[in-house]
């Protein structure tokens, strides 16, 4: 019963933060006030993620390609402190912070040009209709 | 499968849009107002430099305060040195 509702939970992070990173890498200016704002909130989905992996057994993912989660998460919590600690008075615009960011964010999409590899590839070589688990929520 | 198709479109569409950047002049470096110049003359005029750049959109940019301690970024013109974009943090 509450398997569901956690499914629905996971979906919405999923293309709130799939939104997020989106918008802050290719439309809105870097380091403006959307920007920073949106990247707090992608950082708090992938936290409560993070939190609702620990709790709950998905079956849905590809366990062999979990490190590619985990990376991503861990890119975008990267992107969150570094983007933080350049608002700080002591670190306004650091420019080494600004660097980090800037790896972390190439990271970060190369990242998911990989998640996308893997569905795509799902989908074409092995017919399999893996990206319908984060639309209706389960396999076809 | 006209959901996917639909998301796929519009990530696509995404990755089409340029990135929305501030642009500053078209203006060869050679025309450029001299860096340390520039800093000096803010600096006169009350501001607290934290970290200066020159941007891909060839602006000059600062991050600190203004006179009024207000915590600042700003996109300036290199050629003109006029304010073109100016952000409150």
């Amino acid at each position: 019963m509450s398997k569901k509702k956690n499914g629905f939970v996971v979906r919405f992070i999923h293309w709130g933060v799939a939104l997020s990173v989106l918008l802050n890498a290719f439309i809105l200016e870097t380091g403006s006030l959307t920007h920073r704002y949106l990247g707090y909130t992608a950082v708090s989905l992938v936290l409560i993620r993070v939190l609702l992996a620990k709790k709950l057994n998905f079956d849905h993912y590809n366990p062999k390609a979990e490190y590619v989660y985990w990376s991503i998460w861990a890119c975008i919590g990267v992107l969150g402190g570094s983007g933080y600690m350049m608002e700080m008075d002591q670190f306004f615009g650091n420019q080494k912070l600004e660097t980090l960011h800037y790896y972390t964010s190439n990271t970060l999409l190369f990242l998911v040009s990989l998640h996308l590899v893997g569905i795509f590839t799902d989908a074409w070589i092995h017919r399999r209709k893996t990206w319908m688990v984060m639309i209706s929520g389960r396999r076809q | 499968m006209k959901n996917f198709v639909s998301i796929f479109l519009l990530s696509l569409l995404c990755v089409a849009c340029t990135k929305n950047e501030t642009k500053c002049t078209t203006e060869p470096k050679s025309q450029w107002k001299d860096q340390a110049e520039f800093k000096q003359n803010l600096k006169d005029q009350g501001y607290k430099i934290n970290e200066f750049k020159v941007t891909s959109g060839n602006c000059y940019e600062i991050y600190g305060w203004d006179k009024d301690k207000n915590k600042v970024e700003i996109y300036f013109n290199p050629v003109s040195g006029d304010v073109v974009k100016s952000e409150k943090h």
